[in-house]
């Protein structure tokens, strides 16, 4: 027997030449582009009969994207309501009239006011629709440009979904291999911090030298004066919530969409006056095409895992010995590809495998865990769902995501490399890093 | 209660999306709105 | 485009998009009916789990529990399947149970479909199939794949984190057992991904006003209390990558007779290992029961490809037979690695340095050529079960539990678990063919 399945990869290769090409070719939107790649990849690896069980499959695959359809739909409306009550606006106002003469410490603040949301709901499209909405203008205005502020804040809400105390790609990994979530915070923080500051620092500061001559007619306008403080309250209302979910989930376990919904409600009544239900429609409108390829990117998987492509996959990304020439590049690369699907399908379809590939002591385990967590969410950068790069390009107003998305490309690569420095020392590491106290979970 | 509440944000979304579904002109968008219908029609029939 | 073509386009679309919902809808829902099951003639009592928690019944959750009085004194043994529907040897493991055993000493409890909220749909992006048939002598019975969680129609929304529940007896038993607080630490509070609040091994002790899982849990648990279960035994399967695997893991004041009855099935020629239950993984069954009551709780695992990573095409044959090209394929790849690996640790000691990785475990069991099937994995667990009531019968002789009427290891290796089934209608099962070669 060989140890390579023609079948499966046959199947594989069909699928995605029909994708690229329904996609580049044929100007397909996405989502449907990767419905057809389903399709056919159901008809070369022999499972279009019975055909109410292949389109049960199709259907069942787009379910797993039932609660990032509501947190994506949720979260736009949020957006589009406090930007339609001049909250945005007023916001960026103050903070760039109190910040301009010290970019380096605001550029810092603004990367970790990023990051807030992602590192509460594990979501980085919480991140990039919530603070990254709000940080936006502040950032154009002082001189970033577009398609750099979009990087910036895609890349700070990735870290932020990386970061402590909830980073659900690790606590898939840890459930699929035993390990209770103890003792990953302090390493998730230094490597997700690290990356994050360093990249807003690059993109960011040589263009703010202009932004600090700004006059105050250019800013953005503030409606402070006309709506008072109430104006706030739809950001405080889900801050407060988001962080109650977290500290106190026997009381506050609303759920990201609800969250969102409750801030869009406060922000009809607090500020500028605009008709919820056509802000609901646009949103649901610009939201659309990405729901789309989610859907798409399920049937996708699922037709994947039906052809045997996936296990494949999984196996030959198994093949190679640790190290720099083998297992390393292998893993760097596989996770974030995989990841353009889901981050956290890419977790715990080859995170788990990958971390007991690695050495499995009680530091290393939880080091590697720590670092392939922080690769696996790169794949949120990944064309074609890129989820953060796409609504990062939303929010700053740029048509084309892949403008964004190549400044992403140098601090991503380098971010993976962090990642397997990390696991190649990650005895070291684990030496400073990880604290296991007591025993209590 | 809670699921109660998520039906109806589900059933709010799908209405969105139908709406969307009959304004737009574009094939492959309403194409799209289709596809993201169907599993908001079989959750808010509680099917799946 | 006109007004008029325009919403003429978006009804067909939307028609066809209902078509689509429908047609796939109809296979969901047909998920939805239980099977029937055919328990001995030995059984005494047909039970619901809701009368050891009302609020369940008329749920998804509530789930037959068969009762099997000697009408002797003696202890109580429970038997859990279905915890986890994706792991069918576990299911079909406790079905045989049901559908053979005779308690001839003290009384014996089996739940079939610990979740039964589970049996109802599939997990998205694994492509499972829903079911699967076991042929006996009188024809063949399907029974349904589910999924490792709860049905989401059923429970709904996840939290984003779930933190698995205290439980409402954890602090009685620490009080009475001071003896125990080394691998008894504390109570629940262990942080799991938000889906694992549908997940039954997750959600122990349960919580009587809390989600349909959690209330499962707390009635399990409820019932291991009231009815002073003295064994209770937990069926599940992993995948072959998984390191937990063909194990009994028992918890600490389980491990004696684990261990002992790991020795008794070696002659029986099924090689067990015994692994001591994590007192910082909270939420198990094999945790949890032994943290809150006197009970011994073990949980066995056999290998299953059919819900591993690395499967490959989707087909009844990974249930039934155990078979996988795909598994297969890892392991010819697993030996080629190690191959590579031991020369290039050979070459590096000679010359005096660091070595490295030396070899790797890719799967953590055997693939056998011509799968694992139905009948071994089963076998395992109920000839597994047998020896453990035997342990358990050295070491408690006062309260002894007797089992009878269960298929030997030997004939379900060699002639599967369907001979020991009823038929689908329900005719009584073949037995092992004699050896005129009658049935």
């Amino acid at each position: 027997m060989s140890s390579v399945g023609v079948h499966e990869l046959i199947t594989f290769v069909a699928m995605t030449a029909v994708f690229c090409g329904g996609a580049f070719l044929f100007r397909l939107p996405i989502g449907i582009a990767m419905a057809v790649g389903s399709i056919v990849g159901a008809i070369v690896g022999g499972y279009v009969f019975p055909l109410p069980d292949l389109v049960r499959h199709l259907v069942e695959g787009m379910f797993a994207y039932m609660d990032p359809i509501l947190i994506i739909t949720c979260a736009t409306i949020f957006m589009f309501g406090i930007e339609r009550s001049g909250l945005l606006g007023t916001l960026a106002h103050w903070t760039i009239r109190a910040f301009r003469k010290r970019p380096f410490l605001l550029l810092a603040a603004l990367t970790v006011v990023i990051m807030f949301p992602g590192m509460l709901t594990g979501s980085s499209t919480a991140a990039v629709l919530t603070t990254g909405a709000l940080v936006a203008p502040v950032l154009m205005h002082l001189g970033v440009p577009r398609d750099k502020t979009g990087a910036i804040i895609a890349l700070a809400a990735l870290f932020g979904m990386a970061a402590p105390p909830v980073n659900i790609p690790a606590l898939i990994i840890g459930a699929g291999v035993d390990l209770p979530y103890i003792g990953l915070d302090v390493p998730l923080l230094v490597f997700s911090m690290v990356p994050a500051l360093l990249s807003t620092w690059v993109l960011g500061l040589p263009h703010c030298a202009r932004g600090a001559a700004a006059k105050d007619e250019d800013l953005p306008k503030s409606v402070l004066g006309k709506h008072g403080a109430k104006l706030f309250l739809p950001i405080a209302a889900v801050g407060a919530l988001l962080v109650g979910e977290r500290v106190l989930p026997s009381v506050f376990s609303l759920g990201l969409p609800l969250i969102f919904l409750i801030g869009a409600a406060l922000s009809i009544a607090t500020g500028e006056k605009f008709r919820i239900l056509d802000v609901s429609r646009d949103s649901v409108k610009t939201a659309l095409p990405i729901l789309g390829i989610l859907m798409g990117v399920g049937m996708f998987i699922q037709v994947m895992t039906l052809t045997g492509a996936r296990g494949e996959i999984v196996v030959q990304a198994l093949r190679l010995p640790r190290g720099w020439l083998g297992l390393y590049p292998i893993m760097g690369t596989s996770l974030p590809l995989m990841g353009a699907v889901s981050s956290f399908g890419a977790a715990s379809v080859l995170g788990v495998p990958y971390v007991l590939a690695l050495p499995t002591s009680s530091h290393e385990i939880i080091i590697n865990t720590a670092a392939l967590s922080i690769i696996a969410s790169l794949g949120d950068l990944m064309p074609p769902t890129a989820l953060a790069g796409l609504f990062a390009a939303q929010v700053v107003g740029e048509k084309n995501y892949f403008r964004v998305l190549r400044w992403c490309i140098v601090p991503g690569i380098l971010t993976a490399v962090f990642g397997l420095l990390i696991i190649a020392n990650a005895d070291v590491v684990g030496h400073y890093l990880v604290f296991l106290g007591g025993d209590s979970p | 209660m809670i699921t109660w509440v998520y039906l109806a944000i589900v059933a709010y979304v799908l209405g969105l999306v139908v709406w969307n579904l009959y304004r737009e002109e574009d094939l492959g968008f309403q194409i799209t709105a289709v596809m993201v219908a169907i599993p908001l029609v079989l959750r808010v029939a509680g099917v799946k | 485009m006109e007004r008029r073509n325009r919403i003429a386009r978006a009804s067909g679309l939307l028609a066809a998009g209902l078509a689509i919902a429908a047609v796939a809808g109809t296979r969901f829902v047909s998920q939805w009916r239980s099977e029937p099951l055919f328990p001995s003639p030995a059984m005494t009592q047909l039970r619901m789990l809701s009368e050891w928690h009302e609020p369940l019944e008329g749920t998804a959750g509530d789930t037959e529990v068969y009762v099997y009085d000697s009408g002797t004194e003696g202890g109580t043994l429970l038997v859990l399947g279905g915890t986890h529907p994706n792991e069918p040897a576990a299911h079909v493991a406790a079905v045989a149970m049901v559908e053979n055993l005779e308690a001839t000493a003290g009384r014996v409890l089996v739940i079939p479909r610990a979740n039964r909220a589970a049996f109802m749909h599939n997990d998205s992006q694994e492509a499972m199939v829903q079911r699967y048939a076991i042929e006996t002598p009188h024809g063949a019975r399907t029974f349904r794949n589910g999924s490792r969680f709860t049905n989401p129609v059923r429970q709904w929304p996840d939290p984003t984190i779930y933190i698995n529940p205290r439980g409402e007896h954890w602090d009685d038993y620490a009080a009475e057992h001071p003896d125990h607080a080394e691998w008894n630490p504390g109570p629940g509070g262990q942080v799991l991904a938000g889906v694992d609040s549908r997940n039954l091994n997750r959600v122990y002790p349960g919580d009587p006003n809390g989600t349909l899982t959690e209330q499962i849990g707390h009635a399990i648990l409820t019932m291991i209390r009231e009815e002073n279960v003295d064994l209770a035994i937990d069926f599940h399967e992993a995948s072959p990558e998984y390191p937990t695997i063909n194990v009994m893991v028992a918890h600490q004041r389980a491990e004696g007779i684990a261990t002992w009855a790991e020795l008794l099935l070696s002659d029986d020629g099924v090689q067990i290992a015994t692994d001591s239950s994590s007192p910082r993984l909270r939420g198990l069954s094999h945790r949890e029961w032994g943290d809150a009551d006197d009970v011994l709780s073990v949980l066995f695992e056999s290998a299953n490809v059919s819900q591993g990573r690395l499967k490959g095409r989707t087909t009844e044959e990974q249930i039934t037979e155990g078979f996988d090209e795909t598994y297969l394929r890892a392991q010819i790849i697993q030996g080629q690695l190690n191959e590579k690996l031991a020369a290039r640790a050979a070459d590096a000691d000679e010359r005096g340095e660091e070595a490295g990785e030396r070899s790797r475990r890719i799967l953590y069991v055997e693939i056998p050529e011509e799968g694992t099937p139905m009948g071994v994995r089963a076998g395992r667990h109920i000839t597994a079960a047998q020896r453990l009531v035997e342990a358990y019968n050295d070491e408690y002789f006062e309260r002894p539990i007797g089992i009878a009427g269960l298929p030997e290891y030997g004939d379900l290796v060699r002639y599967g678990v369907g001979p020991f089934l009823h038929g689908p209608e329900g005719e009584p099962p073949a037995g092992p063919p004699t050896e005129d070669g009658g049935g």
